[in-house]
C-alpha cells in the first residue's frame, strides 16, 4: 500500500472543516477512488456518481497527469503521489 | 493626436511595455491593428478590457447583458457609485471609462444577451474572443464558435480564491471540450453568489487571460505554453496543468467531430414571460440532467430563506422570488426581462 496526499479544491472548504489536504493509503488510483468514497463519503459525494466513475466536471490528476486521458484507473501508485482534483469552474 | 504625428509619437505611451523584449516595438504595432470581442463585461471583463484598452489594442467590442449593482464594485474595477445612480448597462460604462483611458482604441459597446443567435455576428470582424462571462452555457458556446472559425480564444473563470485559464487555439490546442465534454448539471459547482469571489482572484485570473491574449495578438503565440493555469491564491496554490494530452488522446467531439450543439442553439436554455406574473420561466436545455435540489439548496445563504419539498425549491435572491424545480425549469418572480431571469439562475443555481 502507498501513502497518498490528496488535495482538494478551497471550495470544499465548508465541506472539510478547512482540511483540503489529506492522506490516505491505496495500491492503484482505483483504490485511491474507492478509498476515498469509503473513507470520505461527504467529499467523494462531489467527486463520483453512484456507480463510482468520477463525475463529469471533474479532473483527478495524478502527480499532475491526468488520470482520464493517461495513466488509466489501474495505475498503480506510490508512497509520496499527490492525486489533485479540480471542478470545471464557472463564475467570473 | 493628429494622423501625420510620427509613429513614434503614437506608440510613446506604451514605451515601458515596448521595453519588455519579447513583445517590443513590432508586437506593439500587430497590437495596434488587433480586434477583440469580450463577451461579458463583469469581473472577469472589466478587468480584461482595462487591462487590453491600457496595452493598446485596436479595436474592443464589449458585449454585455446586465445592469450595474453595488455588490459588483468590490470587484468590477471600471464601475463606481456614479455609474449606478446613473443606471447604465455595464459595457456602455465601461466603454466610457476606457476611452478616458486610452483615446486611441476604439471602444464598441452592445448592450445584450450573448447567444447562439447573435453570437457569430459579434465576432464576424475580430481576431480573438475574450471570456468575461458568468456561466458555463455561454463559455460553451464562445468554444464552439472558436472552433468551427478557428478563432483563438482564452477561458477564464474564477470562484472563491481560485482561478483557472487557458488559451485555446483551434487545431493546436486542446479546446475547452476537450476537456469537459459538457458543462456540470445545473446546481454541482458553486457559482461566485454561492461561494463568493475575492477581487484578487478576479484580477490573477483576468490579468492571466489579458497576457495569453497578448501574446496571441501581438503574434507570440509561440510563447503560449498549452497549459491550464489553475490557482488559490488564498492557499498560495498556483500550479500549471499539461493539458495537451487530452487533445492528442482524445476524441473530441468539437475540434475532432466538428459537433457545434451550443451554436445551433440545441442546448441553449430557454426563457418564456409568464404573462401577467412579473415572471420569467427559464428551461434547461433538453437534455440536461435532473438537478438535486439538496444540493442546490446546501449553497444558498440563509439570507436565500430556502424553502424546499420534492418537488421545488423555493429561495430568494437579489430581491427576486425564484422557484426551482427538479426538472431543472426555474421561475423567476419579480422581473419580465428574459436576460435578468436567466442571469439569476445562472448566479444562483449555475449554468
Amino acid at each position: 500500500m502507498a501513502r497518498v496526499e490528496v488535495q482538494l479544491p478551497s471550495v470544499f472548504t465548508p465541506i472539510v472543516a478547512g482540511r483540503l489536504t489529506f492522506s490516505l493509503e491505496a495500491e492503484s488510483l482505483r483504490g485511491a477512488w474507492q478509498a476515498l468514497r469509503r473513507e470520505r463519503p461527504e467529499v467523494g459525494l462531489h467527486l463520483f456518481d453512484e456507480s463510482g466513475a468520477l463525475r463529469r466536471h471533474v479532473l483527478c490528476f495524478h502527480n499532475d497527469r491526468n488520470s482520464r486521458w493517461l495513466d488509466g484507473e489501474d495505475a498503480p501508485l506510490r508512497d509520496g503521489d499527490t492525486l489533485l482534483f479540480m471542478q470545471a469552474v464557472s463564475g467570473g | 493626436m493628429s494622423t501625420d504625428a510620427p509613429v513614434d509619437a503614437v506608440l510613446a505611451r506604451y514605451s515601458r511595455q515596448m521595453l519588455f523584449t519579447p513583445l517590443g516595438e513590432q508586437g506593439q504595432r500587430r497590437l495596434r491593428h488587433a480586434r477583440v470581442l469580450l463577451v461579458g463585461c463583469g469581473a472577469l471583463g472589466t478587468v480584461l478590457a482595462n487591462t487590453l484598452v491600457r496595452a493598446g489594442v485596436g479595436f474592443l467590442r464589449i458585449v454585455d447583458r446586465d445592469f450595474i449593482e453595488l455588490d459588483n464594485l468590490q470587484r468590477q474595477v471600471l464601475f463606481d457609485e456614479h455609474d449606478i445612480a446613473a443606471n447604465l448597462p455595464k459595457a456602455e460604462a465601461a466603454a466610457r471609462k476606457l476611452r478616458r483611458a486610452n483615446s486611441a482604441v476604439e471602444v464598441e459597446a452592445v448592450v445584450a444577451d450573448a447567444g447562439p443567435h447573435n453570437l457569430a455576428a459579434y465576432a464576424a470582424d475580430v481576431d480573438l474572443l475574450l471570456d468575461g462571462t458568468d456561466n458555463f452555457e455561454t463559455r460553451f458556446l464562445l468554444n464552439d464558435l472558436a472552433v468551427r472559425d478557428g478563432l483563438p480564444w482564452v477561458y477564464g473563470a474564477c470562484i472563491a480564491a481560485e482561478g483557472l485559464v487557458m488559451a485555446v487555439l483551434p487545431g493546436r490546442t486542446p479546446c475547452l471540450r476537450c476537456i469537459w465534454d459538457a458543462p456540470p448539471p445545473a446546481g454541482e459547482t458553486p457559482t461566485c453568489d454561492t461561494a463568493g469571489v475575492l477581487g484578487t482572484a478576479v484580477n490573477i485570473t483576468a490579468s492571466l487571460q489579458a497576457l495569453e491574449a497578448l501574446k496571441i495578438l501581438s503574434g507570440r503565440t509561440e510563447a503560449l505554453h498549452g497549459r491550464m493555469i489553475s490557482f488559490d491564491a488564498w492557499l498560495g496554490r498556483f500550479r500549471s496543468l499539461d493539458m495537451q494530452p487530452a487533445r492528442e488522446t482524445g476524441d473530441c467531439r468539437c475540434c475532432v467531430h466538428r459537433e457545434f450543439p451550443y451554436l445551433a442553439g440545441d442546448r441553449a436554455s430557454r426563457a418564456v414571460l409568464l404573462c401577467g406574473r412579473n415572471a420569467v420561466q427559464v428551461t434547461p436545455p433538453a437534455d440536461a440532467a435532473p438537478i438535486d435540489l439538496k444540493r442546490v439548496a446546501a449553497r444558498l445563504g440563509r439570507d436565500a430563506r430556502a424553502v424546499q419539498n420534492e418537488f421545488l425549491l423555493r429561495f430568494t435572491a437579489d430581491s427576486f422570488q425564484v422557484t426551482l424545480f427538479a426538472d431543472g425549469r426555474a421561475i423567476v418572480k419579480g422581473t419580465a426581462d428574459a436576460g435578468v431571469a436567466r442571469s439569476v439562475v445562472a448566479k444562483y443555481v449555475g449554468a
